[in-house]
């Protein structure tokens, strides 16, 4: 047995085998010698034919699990794969550069896909990614490697970007164990919205890790155990089967109302980033949805999803809990979370770069069409609209243009729409909190994102290990900021939530109920413990708290005050 | 045999159009090529279709040569017509 330890970034206990997420090798000979063309040529057929078979079988599989439209993708992935231009480009490369089946294949690929790459159409520019899947999908093939699709058990990877994650199916697998990232990196908030345990920024000893390796991931401590013996085994089995009993009798308290002892409502709200986990959000009792990324609709996708797909996934949503608020984010890409179909150079700083509402107000296109969908399944329940990463009055003014050109477009078209949306803003910039007072008059409310607000106020990249200590909420600059957005909102009578990973940290609920927030959305299985926790509290106490950590000056004195306080509940 | 044809579906001649277009094609011996301004596609090819990133209201021109060119032409007219059966 040996143990890794990393960052601990999803609490929980897993146990299972472990399985290496897949990743493409351009590790291979790409020329022959002359005389070997005719072997090549048959190399690629047959690698042809293997490709035609697993872009049946996934089309059929995906028509099932996620929808037919969904699933066309790969039937045209088919043509690609038979289409004479690509067989063309690769037999000549193999005749007249001698090149080897897979050096052939690079080639034509890449050159397919600068042609797609150059033309004056957005939506035919990222017909580059769909060639270049295929190429991808040809080489494992020419290779000789199967195409994993069922991941199970314990995955491990170098980090798991949005796009990877998408394509994972949470109730196979149990954990997860990556080389980088943080507590707050996109894996991790994945892991805890998912409830899998999660052990990050373990480093490269992730390649002395075999497929099929029993472990032990400890995501309260972050520790992975290798290969346990069996001692150890019952015991964890059984630390497994406890934390499984506590969960369900907390469960119950997710249903009761979030109201304090005083009497003050505070909604205890879930973030979801799919249609699929509004399941989870009715199961634990979240009075809402404080935050849905609508990134996921983008994010696995070659192409735009038209407004109809869109209109659909937002309506699902809407009428899964007709009678709860449902706060809806407008895309939030860039940064991290790159989309194929969006062009554009490599940016130095993407995390300041064309991103969130910046992006939008460039693809124009994308946005309205995203807005019109919105308006649309406004009708079908209780829409809040939120724009992200707003930093100036100008850019919201800008949006909010945008969105009254949707409605009135939709008026002329005599296309029903929900009129009277009320429309907020994501506080993740420190400028959007500094002048609040401002913004607060044109909105209906605000959602503070401590994730990115943590990691501009305190200048610290929330992906890099290294300066953990700065990226934390309880930072006294950063409880400042949330006290401003909350005083100005108050005075404008507007509401604020919080939709950050410190909404669902218990530690911090007495201090947010204290700064006046209203509502708090998390994962959906914080939402327990969370509002366990709201109805132990009142509101006159928690105020007197909030003042009094105001004054501290240092992290280390607010956590202690906080982990006083938190030693008066049941957590 | 030529014949010019107007795009008129919502995206022009994107992966779907493009697929049907190529689909239909492929279907007769003729040899088809497409042109439009300066480029030329193989019309049994999507790639070298989606390659001429034809829009909305654009036309193109379609040369056909072979045993079959008149049921060819008639058959990729009326895809066209149809707006590859959309809306």
């Amino acid at each position: 047995m040996w143990e890794i330890e990393g960052i601990a970034a999803s609490a929980g206990i897993a146990i299972g085998q472990v399985m290496h997420i897949q990743e493409c090798v351009h590790d291979f000979s790409r020329t022959v010698a002359p005389g070997e063309a005719p072997r090549e040529k048959e190399r690629f057929l047959s690698a042809q034919q293997v490709a035609d078979t697993e872009l049946d079988e996934l089309q059929e599989r995906t028509a099932i699990t996620v929808g037919k439209d969904q699933a066309e993708v790969f039937g045209a992935h088919k043509l690609m794969v038979q289409d004479p231009s690509l067989v063309d480009a690769v037999f000549e490369e193999i005749e007249n550069n001698c090149a080897s089946a897979e050096g052939a294949v690079e080639v034509a690929v890449e050159a397919i896909a600068t042609m797609f790459a150059s033309l004056d159409d957005e939506y035919m520019r990222e017909r580059a990614a769909d060639i270049k899947d295929i190429g991808k999908r040809l080489l494992r093939i020419l290779q000789g490697n199967v195409e994993t699709v069922n991941y199970e058990g314990i995955l491990v990877a170098s980090d798991l970007l949005p796009s990877d994650t998408a394509a994972i199916d949470f109730d196979r697998v149990s954990g997860f164990i990556t080389a980088l990232g943080g507590k707050t990196s996109h894996s991790s908030i994945l892991a805890r919205a998912a409830g899998l345990s999660a052990v990050v920024g373990v480093g490269c000893v992730i390649d002395k890790l075999c497929d099929g390796d029993m472990v032990i991931v400890d995501g309260h401590i972050g520790k992975v155990l290798v290969n346990p013996d069996e001692n150890l085994l019952v015991e964890y089995r059984q630390r497994l089967q406890e934390e499984k009993a506590k969960t369900a009798s907390l469960a119950q308290v997710g249903h009761l109302p979030g109201i304090t002892l005083d009497g003050h409502s505070i909604e205890v709200a879930a973030n979801i980033g799919t249609p699929g986990d509004m399941k989870k959000v009715l199961a634990v009792g979240a009075d809402g949805v404080g935050l849905f990324r609508t990134e996921f609709l983008f994010l696995d996708k070659t192409s735009v999803p038209t407004e109809e797909e869109q209109f659909q996934s937002y309506r699902t949503v809407l009428m899964a809990a007709p009678y709860k608020k449902i706060v809806i984010r407008t895309l939030d890409a860039g940064g991290d979370k790159q989309l194929p179909f969006f062009g554009g150079l490599p940016e130095a700083n993407p995390a300041l770069g064309l991103r969130a509402i910046r992006l939008c107000m460039v693809y124009k296109d994308v946005f309205k069409t995203q807005l019109r969908a919105l308006l649309r399944a406004g009708l079908e329940g209780n829409l809040y609209i939120m724009f992200p990463m707003i930093a100036t009055l100008d850019e919201l003014l800008a949006a909010k243009v945008l969105l009254k050109e949707v409605a009135d477009e939709l008026a002329n078209e005599k296309i029903p729409y929900r009129s009277d949306v009320p429309v907020g803003i994501m506080i993740e910039v420190p400028s959007a909190a500094i002048i609040a007072d401002i913004l607060a008059e044109e909105v209906d409310f605000f959602s503070i994102g401590t994730n990115d607000l943590v990691q501009y106020t305190m200048a610290a990249d929330r992906m890099n290990e290294h300066v953990a200590s700065l990226s934390d909420y309880f930072q006294p600059p950063v409880i400042r900021l949330i006290a401003n957005v909350t005083k100005a909102a108050q005075k404008s009578g507007k509401w604020v939530g919080m939709c950050g990973e410190m909404a669902g940290d218990p530690l911090a609920t007495p201090l947010l109920v204290g700064l006046g927030l209203t509502e708090l959305s998390m994962s959906a299985r914080s939402v327990p413990v969370v509002k366990n926790l709201v109805r132990q509290l009142t509101v006159e106490q928690a105020k007197e708290w909030a003042e009094q950590i105001l004054t501290l000056r240092t992290t280390a004195d607010i956590k202690k005050k906080l982990e006083k306080i938190a030693e008066k509940f049941t957590i | 045999m030529e014949l010019t044809l107007t795009i008129n579906n919502k995206a022009g001649l994107h992966a779907r159009p493009a697929a049907l277009f190529a689909q239909k094609a492929s279907a007769f011996k003729s040899t088809i090529i497409i042109i439009k301004g300066e480029k030329t596609a193989n019309a049994k090819s999507i790639i070298s279709i989606m390659g001429l990133g034809v829009k909305q209201g654009e036309s193109i021109l379609v040369k056909i040569d072979g045993p079959d060119a008149d049921e060819t032409a008639t058959a990729l007219e009326t895809l066209v017509t149809n707006k590859f059966g959309e809306e």
